[in-house]
């Protein structure tokens, strides 16, 4: 009972007051049995809890000497920003000359920042990849209510998730709609108009594919080859359909939290990012998903004490110690939210350990410098999911290792047997 | 390595099978070939650097395959080309073939890869493709003449060279067709509205507008106002939200707003008005987004401002007088609006009204044929003919119950239904659909009515299926010349950014569509008719990428920067662009012109004097304005620069991308950043230096850089200068006033925060990647301006590849040649220009 009273004081202070537990008895059924031994979904045989991942992204980059500290390994001096994540040693990994290959320095490398698609990508002339997170979701499939989750704070939303056919994935809205398609059941008449909605949805796509059975006999070359991506995307979204059928009449997750403590307007950014960790929690820990990308916003918003310049602006510091000074600040505030989020995993508790032992949590960036928007030595901190955490892994700030080498590696520690990701050179096996 | 002479082979310059090896003549053989052969022209003037040893800038023409028709080999080729005609291969301090050897290769080079390129457009240069999003939301908008917002709710779309509606950028996943599905539900929920109102025209007197408002926020009103007859007269700004606003809509819909308005006591000069709305959420709209326009009162006499818009359910528009003091920030030492003593501007309102929702009785009529229809519960006792109770007053709520939901009253539902089908679908599919099409959904419809479903709910199904096929989802065009269904299509997807109108496809059913002048007179009704706004701003915002011009927010050393100077600077763009179209004038325009589009506070903000209010009017620029074209207008400048601090580099590729068609290649990898010191120390262009030195960098940007250069005296707002602006001061840096802040007072210059330090004195000079030297902007324009047809072609490029769908290929050049030919006939009008465009074979065939 202790680990309830703990959870309940922490999520009070960020902003949420929410009753507990949610423990396995209280997971859809049907959805434990399917975990065990089946290694494809990303599942640890070893262990009763599902993976997670969650990819955060903040814009901006970082100031560097405030992050970095001077020696790798473990015992590093804490600087300024890791001072906030103190508690939390040994439970994450800072990363130091990382970054995606071959980038010109521009801030549209968001686009790729979870794909590391070739630069030319930004240019417009090819499509980009497949997000690290929506390959982990074709994956986990239908096992739980929604595949990912893709969320940013108004515009954090910038387009971070990516499907196969390099069409972004859009956002899955606010948190208000988020908790009630997740938490909310809906009328016994709802439910049974969203199956009949459902339902003809499918009959649509039959209907769609008879259209363009007849419509190749018209066409060309060219414009098979295109019909014939179009009857992949049919049979995905009947899958879609079909997943989102069966769940439709599950009945969902009992959280003793109050939608209104997410749709009430956010009294400052910092604010707002608690929330929308706390509705994070809330979703891993119900099972209702396993993949999470989350955009940090901008905090252009100044309307928090002793923040005097806009985030963006400040960002731009130009080597003005008084703007650095104001940049430094919006990034400690970033970190502290961050640290109080692995706190919410780490006091989750579940199986054989804590939410955040099974939870790949990733924070990092599309910039280096902001200020001279590198798109190089971007802040990388990799957080719980079961890895021997190593402290401070310090490579190359002149040639800096692929990100994707990271990110095969993180694959790999979902149960993925593969040793590619994006354009990766390598697994980061260091990391172990 | 040494090169490959003892390699002879022949030559297969024309066979396309076999490999094209350049041999290395000797001295001797060299004298033998006759020059005008290609590979001896290569063999001559280019091996030396392009052989396999040296492959100078990665290419090798030893081995290289003539088989033109291979895709990559083909770009190459084009590469090859392209560099020899602009004259920069061979490099200047090479060997120099004769003007004459250069066209004979040219020619025949040409020849070659016009056929391969034509080969390889056998199948038509586009393939199938759906809607992009902004054209699935105006194609529903237009069809079912309702204002849905459905865009958000699809995956943003890919931008090919800066388009958002070329094929190869619109991938079909599984995402888009389960989200259509939703949008469709989305939509036909609101094209069946619970309640039908008609056209209404609300007028308020602004006395009555005053005795409407409840009482309790008379005091925030009353004593910063007047009522002069029945006007009501503002003194001060308010508020929006108890400035005087309409009635909230009942429905959604396209209105149209009026209000009569003069100003009094403002030294003669206008006092502009905001027209604004008021969202239902009072956060739902940014500070721009609410904005409908700026419009000027003028002093002596009343006159009306409008402005049309779609507007959502429980939104009212309201006015404001922008240049009032507001009411909270009245200053101490002035009287106040109640003193007896106030003697300052005021702004009269005679009367505000609102008209709406224009159309949207049509389309019902349209759609439902004006079938009755009353609530569930009373269907019987209407089919008996009883009397009803009245219901048309009801709550909108009260129609979502089932036993309340309005059923269409109809003894022969299935052919009601096979009759507004037969007239949905020809306008949803954009053409007469086959007898099968028709028999497939009328066999639906006769299928649910059969299970008993109500009329109404079959036909919101039946009309479900129709917007998720793929008849409405794409457009489907066979390969040739387009039919005159397709030809319809591709117009009004052109100038409308949408599915054509009645005419349009009544015209393509009789024929008559592909006859030159008939397809001339209707491209100028699209134009003129008020959905072609949405060409001016979707081309815009994708040519010259002003839909990102608000996107950076600048830093604080720019506190000039006002909701005025965002909004006038994104309209000045807009309103030249109109002002080209209409008026025939040359493209040329775009880079200079002695004229633009100005307001007040663009006069301020461009040191332009003699302008007074807000309303955008064609300006004459005196001779040193520094401005004209709209390369250096505001909107422009603005967003191609960071937050702190103007980039040559950004810019010039601006230039290179939208005005010469020109674009640079992307940057080599791992290039160091540059770091800004906005402490004055250096400027951006001290630290580019090094693009002269280092070769890598040097081949591109000696064409990236100039034009960047050029722009230089403008700062991230587009404000002239000759210095560069920095936080703080230094030695030697000048600390200054603000000289174009609108709020500026002259007195105050040294205690107000509107002051800036000046450091490094700007340099704009430079020399063009031809060598010709250039001072400043002005001069740099000269240059470009020798050369319109670059900018014609450039234009008719961008056009046809907006309106294609497609890249330009090599088989399209001739096309374009002939479109630059018909403007440089007519003095480069962009009118005539947009015509050839939509004349031309490229045009239209698929």
């Amino acid at each position: 009972m202790k680990n309830q009273l703990s959870r309940r004081t922490v999520l009070r202070a960020a902003g949420a007051s929410i009753a507990l537990p949610m423990l396995d008895a209280m997971l859809p059924s049907g959805l434990r049995a399917d975990t065990n031994g089946n290694e494809s979904n990303g599942n640890d045989p070893n262990s009763a809890a599902p993976r997670r991942i969650v990819l955060l992204h903040r814009g901006l980059g970082t100031y560097h000497p405030y992050l970095v500290p001077k020696t790798a390994g473990l015992d590093y001096e804490s600087n300024r920003y890791l001072k906030t994540l103190e508690a939390h040693r040994g439970k994450f990994t800072l990363f130091s000359g990382i970054s995606h290959q071959g980038y010109p320095n521009s801030h549209e490398t968001s686009r790729a920042i979870f794909t590391d698609a070739a630069p030319e990508s930004l240019q417009g002339t090819i499509p980009n990849t497949v997000s690290l997170d929506q390959l982990i979701a074709e994956k986990i499939g239908g096992e739980t209510r929604l595949r990912s989750l893709t969320m940013g704070s108004s515009n954090g939303a910038a387009s971070l998730s990516w499907n196969r056919k390099g069409v972004p994935v859009p956002s899955s809205g606010g948190r208000k709609e988020v908790f009630a398609r997740l938490f909310i059941d809906g009328s016994p008449e709802e439910i049974k108009t969203e199956m009949n909605r459902l339902a003809h949805g499918r009959s649509i796509l039959d209907n769609l594919r008879g259209q363009l059975q007849s419509l190749k006999l018209d066409l060309g070359g060219a414009d098979r080859d295109r019909l014939e991506v179009m009857e992949t995307s049919i049979r995905e979204a009947e899958v879609l359909l079909h997943q989102e059928e069966a769940w439709a009449s599950k009945p969902k997750p009992a959280v003793d939290a109050d939608v209104k403590e997410f749709s009430a307007r956010d009294n400052s950014w910092i604010d707002g990012d608690n929330r929308w960790y706390a509705l994070m929690r809330l979703a891993l820990q119900t099972d209702s998903t396993r993949v999470i990308v989350y955009g940090i916003s901008e905090h252009n918003n100044t309307n928090v004490q002793d923040l005097e310049i806009g985030h963006h602006d400040a960002s731009h510091h130009g080597k003005d110690p008084a703007k650095i000074e104001q940049f430094a600040r919006y990034e400690e505030k970033d970190y502290q939210n961050f640290a109080k989020f692995l706190d919410l995993l780490n006091e989750t508790k579940e199986a054989d350990g804590s939410l955040l032992d099974h939870t790949q949590v990733l924070l990092t960036s599309n910039l280096g410098d902001a200020s001279a928007h590198a798109s190089n030595n971007l802040p990388t901190i990799l957080a719980g999911g079961g890895f021997k955490h190593q402290g401070h892994m310090a490579f190359d700030e002149a040639n800096n290792l692929p990100l994707s080498n990271l990110y095969a590696r993180m694959l790999q520690q979902f149960g993925i047997e593969t040793d590619r990701f994006g354009r990766n050179k390598g697994v980061l096996t260091e990391l172990v | 390595m040494t090169k490959p002479t003892a390699c002879k082979m022949r030559f297969a310059w024309n066979t396309v099978l076999a490999i094209f090896f350049i041999v290395i003549p000797t001295q001797a053989q060299a004298q033998v070939h006759a020059l005008n052969k290609p590979e001896a022209f290569f063999a001559k003037f280019c091996l030396d650097c392009h052989d396999a040893s040296a492959k100078e800038g990665g290419l090798s023409l030893v081995g290289l395959s003539a088989k033109y028709s291979d895709p990559e080999l083909h770009k190459t080729w084009v590469r090859i080309f392209d560099r020899i005609r602009a004259g920069e291969m061979p490099p200047k301090d090479e060997l120099q073939p004769t003007a004459k050897q250069r066209e004979v290769l040219l020619a025949e080079l040409e020849q070659k890869l016009h056929e391969a390129s034509l080969q390889q457009q056998k199948d038509g240069r586009v393939t199938i493709r759906r809607l992009s999003r902004a054209e699935y939301e105006n194609t529903i908008r237009d069809l079912l003449d309702i204002p849905v917002e459905v865009q958000s709710r699809l995956p943003e779309d890919n931008l090919i060279d800066g388009f958002d509606n070329i094929s190869q950028g619109l991938e079909t996943s599984a995402t888009h067709l389960v989200r259509y599905q939703e949008a469709a539900d989305l939509a036909l929920v609101h094209a069946m509205p619970p309640r039908l109102s008609g056209l209404t025209i609300k007028r308020m007197t602004g006395k009555e507008w005053l005795e409407w408002r409840p009482k309790i926020y008379h005091k925030g009103i009353v004593p910063w106002s007047r009522i002069e007859g029945d006007s009501f007269v503002f003194r001060a700004q308010l508020y929006k939200h108890g400035s005087v606003h309409t009635d909230r809509t009942k429905v959604a819909g396209r209105y149209r707003f009026r209000a009569s308005v003069r100003a009094i006591n403002n030294q003669g000069k206008p006092i502009p008005v905001d027209i604004g709305r008021i969202s239902t959420d009072r956060f739902g709209h940014a500070e721009l987004e609410h904005l409908l326009g700026i419009q000027d009162a003028v002093e002596g006499e009343s006159r009306i401002i409008e402005a049309e818009a779609h507007l959502i359910t429980g939104e009212s528009v309201y006015v404001s007088p922008r240049t009032l003091t507001l009411f909270r920030s009245w200053p101490k030492d002035v009287p106040k609006p109640d003193d007896p003593k106030f003697d300052g501007p005021e702004l009269v309102v005679d009367w505000i009204e609102l008209e709406g929702p224009l159309g949207l009785g049509d389309a019902f009529e349209s759609f439902f044929g004006g079938m009755k229809r009353v609530p569930d519960r009373f269907v019987e006792d209407a089919k008996a003919g009883k009397k009803l109770q009245d219901w048309s007053r009801w709550n909108v709520n009260e129609f979502q119950k089932p036993h309340n939901r309005l059923r269409f009253i109809t003894e022969t539902p299935k052919e009601d239904a096979a009759r507004l089908l037969g007239q949905f679908l020809p306008q949803a599919m954009r053409r007469p659909p086959t007898q099968d099409q028709l028999d497939f959904y009328i066999g639906r419809a006769n299928t649910l009515l059969d299970s008993g479903m109500p009329l109404d709910e079959v036909l919101i199904k039946v009309y479900k299926e129709v917007l998720c096929s793929m008849q409405f989802l794409f457009r489907i065009e066979k390969p040739g010349k387009l039919d005159d269904f397709a030809l319809a299509s591709r117009l009004s997807y052109f100038l409308w950014n949408s599915m054509p109108d009645d005419e349009l496809l009544e015209l393509a059913a009789r024929g008559e569509l592909r006859k030159p002048e008939v397809l001339r007179t209707q491209a100028e009704r699209l134009l003129k008719h008020r959905k072609g706004q949405r060409f001016v701003t979707h081309f815009t915002d994708h040519w010259l990428n002003l839909a990102e011009t608000l996107d950076m927010k600048p830093d604080n050393l720019y506190r000039e920067f006002d909701e005025e100077l965002a909004w006038s600077m994104t309209e000045e763009t807009r309103r030249f662009f109109v002002e080209v179209l209409d008026n025939n004038l040359p493209v040329t325009d775009f880079v200079h012109s002695d004229w633009s589009m100005l307001n007040e506070r663009l006069g301020l903000h461009y040191d332009i004097d003699g302008i007074q209010g807000m309303n955008m009017r064609r300006v004459k620029l005196p001779a040193d304005a520094h401005r004209g074209g709209v390369i250096t207008q505001a909107s422009i400048l603005k967003l191609t620069t960071n937050a702190t601090y103007t980039s040559p580099i950004k810019r010039g590729a601006w230039i290179l991308e939208r005005i010469l068609g020109t674009p640079p290649a992307p940057p080599p990898p791992n290039v160091e950043a540059i770091e800004p010191d906005i402490r004055g120390a250096v400027t951006i262009r001290e630290q580019m230096a090094l693009h002269k030195t280092q070769q890598v960098c040097a081949s591109c940007h000696r064409k990236i850089d100039p034009p960047g250069f050029a722009l230089e005296n403008y700062d991230i707002l587009g404000g002239w200068r000759e210095r560069y602006r920095v936080s703080k001061g230094g030695e030697g840096i000048d600390y200054v006033p603000l000289a174009n802040h609108p709020n500026r007072k002259k007195e105050s210059w040294k205690t107000s925060p509107q002051r800036v330090y000046l450091a490094k004195p700007v340099e704009a000079f430079g020399e063009t990647s031809a060598g010709e030297a250039f001072a400043d902007i002005d001069e740099y324009k000269k240059i470009l301006l020798r050369d319109p047809n670059q900018i014609a072609r450039n234009l008719a490029e961008k056009l046809l590849v907006y309106s294609t769908g497609s890249p330009i290929e090599f088989a399209d050049r001739r096309s374009v040649e002939k479109i630059v030919k018909a403007a440089r006939e007519d003095n480069y009008g962009f009118r005539t220009l947009l015509h050839a465009v939509i004349q031309s074979p490229v045009f239209q065939s698929k």
